[in-house]
């Protein structure tokens, strides 16, 4: 019987709680194939809410503003996850066909969009020649507010927010967890610019930790410390000066330009800033870690955070307000125990506003500002969804929704999910519905928020596949 | 606990964990409601799900981690407190016990709603 019962057990652990045994059913895994047809019919919302279909057949999107008269306008990537480069636009969504309003470099991805006063300010995430800022009028003639922004890594220069006269934007840190490693080699940057790494606001001090992998860039072993270059250790006390502009960070310039400041730092890659008008408060969506690369995090979930001036959020030595020295849980299963990159720390870390999904991607965000649409004062976020097994495993798939966040309970509810028992995209529904939201946009008037779909993106064999002219933008409103 | 009751726990808890996934059904009808949270212990138990559960089985279903809105209520106390394979636990310490039994409220709550 004894035996019997142990018998049991294993088979029991190994079916359900083995995480090395068990695979994954991230929602880019499928074999489905890599078309698409977008119906609203396969979307599930809110009682009296309605989805249509503004535009589709888009090339990357990733953002979406308005003008003083309603039009709407559209970013294209241009860089997508798998290395793949194509060019980044900003267009004009007509009935008809869009009209291309400015065509940028090989520098993308553009990750955001917004309008003011009579012109566009895009972020461009700089995976060849280092994020920047730009300005576009209307009739297309761009210029560059701000350049050498730390974007060639992992993570870019994200979506800006005009607010008290100054352009806000977040800036994504180069690597995962702080080490650069053979996850940045399978990105494709390391061998493009194989001194890139981190860089802190103020001065830190590191604890000394280094890291072993293979030599991504020559033969044999690297050993690796944070905030260094690949293959460069670190020592116990040494000092990394802060500088600016520096990666992990929201950093803000005046509009009529002028010195690039440090908002707030000790953020991974704090995607969806957006402003809250009914508090007069700036929030962002941040990305937290992936079970990947010499410094592995397992379980990290995205975070939506209120950003406050002067404080430092805990990359790469914490998770959404939690030490990894503290709490075991976020070791990855086969790896070794966490230990803190800083000899000190920065500061006090805040706590989350709330805690969103583990790998779901949680990206563009904004604020409900109306009665007549509902929910005012509440933040709806997209989640891209997972990137599952490149980013850990998943037991399934993880995002690919519109939720909605509640900043005083820190209550997530769906917003706007596909049909079906779980969530996951609709190519692995086999369905037609939504794709990987990347950004929300509320309408100026408050009464329609605009969902961007970036589409298809598949993982296979532990490559990226994004499909190319699968974007879609829904647009959600009360029914009449 | 005795070691084999102890055993028989956990086998009992994998092969819940194994079968609720068939259990719950496709979302089909609107999303406002559900559950209805009607009662302090509710709320209370929804904010505390949220702060310790969602991230991992958003909306109760498979995330991260796997569905728990079929297993039973004193499989999940359990793996709370003990925090089988790659979950961690959470000791009294950090989810006191009446928090504890709002998320398993909530969570029926959840499961209710879903039906």
């Amino acid at each position: 019987m004894k035996t019997l019962n142990y018998a049991l057990l294993l088979a029991a652990l190994c079916s359900t709680s083995c995480y090395s045994f068990r695979g994954s059913k991230g929602g880019g895994q499928t074999t489905a194939a890599a078309t698409r047809q977008a119906s609203a019919d396969d979307i599930l919302l809110p009682a009296g809410y309605q989805i249509e279909i503004v535009a589709e057949g888009l090339n990357y999107p990733t953002a979406l503003t308005t003008d003083d008269n309603g039009g709407l306008y559209v970013t294209e990537a241009g860089y997508v996850y798998g290395d793949v480069f194509t060019t980044p636009r900003l267009l004009r969504l007509n009935n008809s066909q869009p009209e291309v309003i400015y065509s940028g470099d090989k520098n993308g991805p553009w990750t955001g969009v917004t309008y003011h006063d009579g012109s566009f300010y895009i972020s461009e995430g700089g995976q060849t020649a280092g994020g920047k800022m730009l300005k576009v009028t209307r009739d297309g003639k761009a210029s560059v507010l701000l350049d050498s922004l730390p974007g060639m890594g992992d993570h870019h220069t994200n979506n800006p927010v005009i607010w008290k006269d100054h352009l806000y934007f977040g800036q994504g840190t180069a690597t995962n967890s702080g080490v650069v490693g053979p996850d940045n080699a399978d990105f494709g940057w390391l061998k493009r610019f194989p001194t890139f790494h981190d860089l802190p606001c103020e001065d830190i001090v590191l604890a000394g930790v280094n890291f072993e992998s293979n030599n991504h860039l020559g033969t044999g072993k690297a050993n690796t410390g944070a905030y260094l270059p690949f293959n460069t250790a670190s020592r116990p006390g040494q000092t990394i000066k802060g500088c600016i502009p520096c990666s992990g960070a929201i950093l803000r310039i005046p509009l009529r330009g002028g010195k690039t400041e440090v908002v707030a730092w000790g953020l991974r890659n704090p995607y969806g800033l957006a402003l809250d008008r009914t508090r007069n408060k700036l929030y962002v969506a941040e990305n937290g870690a992936d079970d990947r690369g010499s410094r592995p995090i397992f379980g990290a979930p995205d975070v939506l955070w209120e950003v406050k001036e002067g404080a430092w959020y805990g990359w790469p030595d914490y998770v959404a307000g939690l030490s990894l020295k503290d709490h075991k849980g976020f070791k990855a299963p086969g790896s070794a125990p966490l230990k803190p990159l800083l000899l000190k720390e920065p500061g006090e870390v805040p706590k989350p506003v709330a805690k969103l999904g583990v790998h779901s991607s949680s990206n563009g965000t904004d604020f409900s500002t109306s009665d007549q649409f509902g929910f005012k004062g509440e933040a709806f976020v997209a989640q891209f969804g997972d990137m599952a097994p490149n980013v850990g495993k998943v037991w399934k798939p993880v995002g690919f929704k519109v939720v909605r966040v509640d900043p005083e309970t820190g209550v997530v509810t769906n917003f706007a999910i596909n049909k079906g028992k779980h969530d996951g995209p609709a190519s692995w529904h086999r369905a037609r519905g939504l794709e990987r939201p990347v950004s929300v946009t509320f309408s100026a008037d408050g009464k329609s928020l605009y969902v961007v779909d970036f589409g298809i993106m598949l993982m296979r064999d532990g490559q990226v596949l994004p499909q190319p002219n699968t974007g879609v933008i829904w647009k959600i409103s009360k029914k009449s | 606990m005795e070691v084999m009751q102890k055993i028989r726990l956990i086998i009992i808890l994998a092969l819940f964990v194994s079968l609720q996934a068939a259990c719950h059904r496709n979302r089909t009808a609107a999303l406002e409601g559900r559950p209805v949270i009607n009662s302090e212990r509710l709320k209370n138990g929804q904010v505390m799900y949220m702060r310790y559960c969602e991230s991992c089985h958003p909306g109760g279903l498979a995330g991260l981690g796997p569905g728990i809105l079929g297993t039973p209520s004193f499989l999940k106390r359990f793996q709370v407190r003990h925090g089988l394979g790659t979950m961690p636990a959470f000791k009294k310490e950090t989810l006191p016990k009446k928090d504890l039994d709002d998320i398993i409220l909530y969570l029926k709550a959840v499961k209710k709603a879903s039906k």
